[in-house]
């Protein structure tokens, strides 16, 4: 009965019934689509920030990835290398050898972050083979000192397939040495740390080429799909003790904590926009309400007058605010819904914003598709908050309706 | 005064010229509206003359259209058909804006109750017409500030209708509606809300005004004290003038 | 006028209303004003950051040397020069520098290091590079004799990596302009953390003499970097300069940069040489306006509502006025004005609430640890970290009240016109 009566007063007053609908479901709705997209987007900035660090996990010697120096590196290449490997929870264990020094052919040098990597095991986590220009990767050179590069390095340093290059780096011993490698093939990946910086050979090469035979920088770990990075950091430790050298395990938040914080802090942002978006909307829904009582003191007291006592008023208007919740939020929600379907379907490029270079903690993000991904619980929680907020908003008014005398109320009309 | 006899004299203060001294002519006049499904003949066909200087009362049963005949007299509305002239001119070929300037000049209103706005003072209120009227305000003090005390408010200027009684109200908006000069006063249900002694009191008040400016007044009411004080009275039922009871001459 | 009288006095009618009504307005206000202060103080910190130590707001280099970097492609710059330059209107300093690549090390490890041969006077009045010394001191006015080591000044991330701090001894190798490889001692005699990613991890700085030494350069330079007094008029400047100079240029008007001669001089604002960032910069200001629309629309329709209940409500009295010879116009403008009233004063309270926030933050700053844990990131190659300072601009503090007394214009116009429309009979006849 009293659910009845909610329903057709709140028809009653059809244009304002909608205008306070809409701006709950808007604001709802808007809510749920930006925590998708934001979702998807910092979802996505991890995994590329893990896969620019190089793995979930990574193993070096210690002091390597503070240093980066070269003489930082592990020497018992092979047994850390299958130690890792059969550690529960690691899909993949991919070896590097990572060598930063200066690259140069007849027009001039540059500096270059050589990799020298296993084609096979680096497919776990990047295939550069993709973003091949021109020339062949290095599984199909026969050479021994095949070399790609990245096209703007190419460019500026004025090479063609098949030229010499010279490499001059220091090796582990402190030695500053040099070492040939022929141009192979080049890689334009519209990541500007690639294109302008980097290098790939195979291991080999790159162990002979410093006088590294054996030894490894770096072992990436790419991990099994829902395992905290920590966990499997912990067991990898754990099991690399018994080999003795002093080595280092990071997990990749460890190694690019500034990804973490800028995606916090874009969160965190996030979360301000919509606490200032639903203030608002409470003002202006504790304001409605209030005139909605005003304006229906007379059949309050009416009611009053006939029986339903104080209390039964109050019910009767959180009753009708509990169903104009509920139907906001249902149309909020499909409209939250669509949108999250929308993105997830089809995608925002960020290109769209006309970004052409947006590199945020050393990782690129230029070619980043926005989607989008329900985080159930963030779902949950933000529609707990928005229903408390609404029906919140009408207590004060519900409440100054129960206390109507209903004489006071007939006559003050008229 | 008889609605058929003819004063004859100058202009009134209003300035109107009229033919046949009748201030308002009326002939054949009828007003039906749709309320939801139902077609409301309010009036069917009324003739009437009013005549400058009047103090004049339609009287009548709730539905016998005095309301209705007041608003069309009022250019509030439009009657479906018939003739009717104020003050010479045909008002209903007055469109909304010509209306609108056409009662702000000619014609000043009573209303039974919601005449004031009440964030205003007694004298702000009084003014308003003056001030949409675009007068100086030095002028409008000159007008308005002299009524006021003549109608016994002039220590009340300041205050806001809900620091007056109704009575008080009432004449706040006597003084508006003569602020203007206009050449008639049109009060529907002025005394609806008052009690008997302050309705005599506003009506006593709104006679006297009535002989010192030759203002004419017409009331639309049912309310006693007002029938008695008019010096003609229309009846209407049905829509129509009832010729049976028509009492004149005070 | 009458219309704003009635409109001021229509908010004590009913308290709560109005103070609904302007809180939902100033709340959104106050936020838009903070969010601009906060954005100019975060993207100024950005541009700042990406451009001041290592470009500066304007360069001047061969033409060729901007499109690659060669170490033989220098130029001369004489004292006129730099005289000329550093008078132009626009310019607040000018550094001449030589920039070279090579590796820097010892024994133990070596890594691949920039090299900026600067004038230290010059540098250090157009860069904030002394600020940035965190350990021992900048280079000294000239260059210690010989046989002393040369000094040089090395990037935070660098001289770590190195394990090195002042007074530790160097070796450098870098490519010369003939083709050789110079080599020399140095002496690091300072540390620097500029925020510049780049530079914190890869530069080390020598003076400008023993740089051209070591570089057979001569007296040649590979680059003046200028310093602006405007950050965002770096463009108009850069024209000043080439102006001045008789130079080529690059990103100043449409059409420039199209046929460049590589071996004249080419001069570039920092918005052509760091296009990243200047892209940053405009898509940020761009999504301010999403952010109006978004936050504001909502305090329309607050607004909205407010205006057309309380219109509602005064349907009688709107009648009598409409009666008693009130022109719809009149009205309309009656109403409109009334919601001008509540948008303008709601507009003036966020105004303030959010001008005194920003000004804090201005003053003691937004302590980026409260929203993560490490309080620090970078974006665009600039570290941030501790602390974010906002900027309360004019345009910050004026912009978000006129844009909402446009709104509350726009949101009031539908209740005002249905007002307008009424007509008087119906109202006072009490059939409506």
């Amino acid at each position: 009965m009293l659910w009845r009566m909610a329903w057709r007063n709140l028809w009653r007053h059809r244009t304002r019934t909608l205008i306070m609908t809409s701006a709950v479901a808007f604001s709802y709705g808007l809510c749920l689509f930006s925590m998708g997209m934001g979702d998807d987007g910092h979802g996505q900035m991890l995994d590329e920030a893990a896969k620019g660090a190089g793995g979930d996990v990574l193993v070096h010697e210690k002091g390597y990835w503070e240093d980066k120096s070269s003489d930082l590196v592990m020497r018992r290449g092979q047994e850390i290398l299958s130690t890792v490997e059969s550690v529960p929870g690691v899909r993949a264990a991919i070896p590097r050898v990572l060598i930063t020094g200066l690259v140069s052919s007849a027009s001039g040098t540059r500096p270059l972050l050589l990799q020298g990597i296993d084609p096979e095991r680096e497919k776990a986590l990047k295939d550069y083979s993709e973003d091949l220009s021109s020339g062949v990767y290095l599984d199909q050179s026969s050479r021994s000192d095949p070399l790609v590069l990245g096209a703007v390095i190419v460019e500026k340093l004025e090479l063609d397939l098949g030229d010499r290059v010279v490499l001059t780096a220091s090796q582990p011993d402190g030695e500053v040495t040099r070492a040939l490698f022929h141009l192979t093939g080049v890689v334009k990946t519209g990541f500007r740390e690639v294109d302008e910086m980097a290098g790939f050979t195979t291991l080999g090469a790159a162990q002979n080429a410093i006088s590294a035979t054996g030894m490894l920088t770096q072992v990436g770990v790419v991990m099994v799909e829902g395992l905290p990075s920590d966990t499997v950091a912990n067991r990898i430790r754990a099991s690399l003790r018994p080999v003795g050298e002093d080595l280092e395990v990071l997990t990749w938040q460890e190694a690019v904590p500034e990804m973490v914080g800028f995606i916090q802090i874009d969160d965190a942002f996030l979360y301000i926009y919509l606490v200032v978006i639903f203030a608002i909307v409470a003002f202006a829904i504790a304001n409605t309400f209030l005139m909605a009582v005003m304006e229906r003191v007379r059949e309050f007291g009416l009611l009053n007058a006939l029986g339903l006592r104080g209390g039964g008023v109050a019910r009767l208007l959180l009753t009708e605010t509990l169903l104009m919740t509920l139907l906001a939020m249902a149309i909020g929600f499909v409209l939250g819904f669509a949108g999250h379907l929308a993105a997830s379907h089809w995608g925002i490029p960020v290109a769209l914003w006309g970004v052409d270079d947006m590199e945020l903690s050393g990782i690129d993000f230029s070619n980043m598709v926005m989607r989008s991904v329900v985080n159930p619980t963030k779902w949950v929680a933000a529609s707990i908050l928005v229903a408390l907020v609404t029906l919140g908003s009408a207590l004060y008014p519900a409440w100054r309706a129960s206390r109507f005398e209903p004489a006071e109320a007939m006559r003050l009309y008229e | 005064m008889s609605g058929q006899e003819t004063p004859t004299g100058g202009p009134s203060e209003a300035g109107a010229t009229w033919q046949n001294g009748a201030l308002i002519r009326m002939r054949q006049i009828t007003r039906t509206y749709q309320d939801g499904a139902l077609e409301v003949h309010a009036l069917r066909g009324v003739d009437l003359d009013i005549a400058e200087g009047e103090f004049t009362s339609l009287a009548g049963p709730s539905g016998s259209g005095k309301t209705t005949l007041l608003n069309i007299i009022g250019v509030l509305d439009k009657p479906t058909s018939g003739r009717i002239e104020v003050t010479g001119t045909d008002i209903t070929r007055l469109d909304k804006g010509e209306a609108a300037d056409f009662r702000l000049e000619k014609v000043g209103f009573i209303f039974q109750a919601y005449n004031l706005v009440p964030v205003l003072t007694a004298y702000e209120n009084a003014e308003f017409t003056l001030l949409l009227r675009g007068i100086s305000p030095h002028e409008r003090r000159e007008k308005v500030e002299p009524l006021l005390e003549r109608v016994g408010l002039g220590d009340m200027m300041d205050r806001k209708p809900h620091e007056l009684s109704g009575g008080q109200q009432q004449r706040v908006a006597v003084v508006r509606a003569l602020a203007t000069s206009p050449a008639l006063i049109l009060a529907d249900e002025p005394t609806a809300n008052l009690d008997s002694e302050t309705s005599a009191g506003l009506l006593d008040l709104m006679l006297e005004l009535n002989q010192e400016l030759n203002t004419t007044f017409l009331f639309s009411t049912h309310d006693p004290v007002v029938i008695e004080r008019a010096r003609r009275v229309v009846r209407l039922l049905d829509g129509r003038v009832d010729g049976r009871a028509q009492r004149t001459g005070n | 006028m009458i219309s704003a009288k009635i409109g001021f006095r229509n908010l004590t009618r009913n308290r709560w209303r109005s103070g609904l009504t302007l809180g939902g307005i100033a709340v959104s206000v106050a936020f838009m004003v903070w969010i601009l202060g906060f954005m100019e103080g975060w993207l100024g910190a950005m541009v700042r950051g990406a451009t001041a130590v290592e470009t500066g707001q304007v360069e001047v280099q061969k033409a060729s040397f901007a499109d690659n970097p060669r170490v033989y492609r220098s130029f001369t710059a004489t004292t006129a020069m730099l005289d000329t330059v550093a008078r132009v209107p626009g310019v607040k300093a000018v550094s001449p520098r030589v920039r070279l690549n090579g590796l820097v090390g010892n024994e133990e490890k070596s890594v691949v290091a920039r090299i900026f041969g600067v004038d230290p006077t010059k540098e250090a009045e157009t860069t904030p590079i002394t600020d940035a010394l965190v350990q021992g001191r900048w280079l000294g006015l000239d260059p210690p004799a010989y046989p002393a080591p040369r000094e040089v000044v090395l990037g935070s991330g660098m001289a770590r990596q190195l394990g090195v701090a002042p007074g530790d001894e160097l070796v450098v190798f870098l490519e010369a302009a003939d083709g050789s490889l110079g080599n020399d001692l140095l002496e690091v005699v300072g540390i620097v953390t500029t925020g510049n990613t780049s530079v914190d991890r890869m530069t080390a700085y020598m003076h400008l003499k023993d740089a051209q030494y070591l570089a057979a350069l001569g007296d040649q330079i590979h680059e003046l970097a200028i310093s602006t007094t405007d950050l965002l008029g770096a463009r108009a400047t850069a024209g000043r300069v080439a102006a001045s100079l008789g130079a080529q240029t690059q990103g100043v008007r449409d059409g420039d940069g199209e046929s460049i001669d590589p071996d004249g001089l080419l001069v570039r604002p920092w918005q052509e040489i760091l296009p990243s960032v200047y892209q940053m910069l405009t898509i940020s200001r761009q999504s301010n306006w999403m952010t109006y629309l978004l936050i504001y629309l909502v305090a329309a329709i607050g607004l909205l509502n407010t205006q057309r209940m309380s219109a509602l409500e005064r349907k009688r009295e709107f009648g009598v006025l409409m009666a008693i010879g009130m022109r719809p116009r009149k009205m309309f403008r009656m109403i409109v004005t009334e919601s001008l009233v509540l948008g303008s004063l709601g507009g003036l309270l966020g105004t303030a609430l959010g001008a005194a926030v920003t000004w804090y933050h201005a003053t003691a700053g937004l302590d980026l640890s409260l929203f993560t844990e490490h309080g620090e990131f970078t974006f665009m190659g600039v570290a941030f970290s501790g602390r974010m300072y906002s900027i309360l601009t004019p345009m910050a503090a004026i912009q978000p009240i006129v844009v909402m007394v446009l709104v509350a214009f726009l949101a009031g116009l539908w209740p005002a016109v249905k007002s307008a429309r009424l007509d008087p009979a119906p109202t006072i006849a009490g059939r409506q």
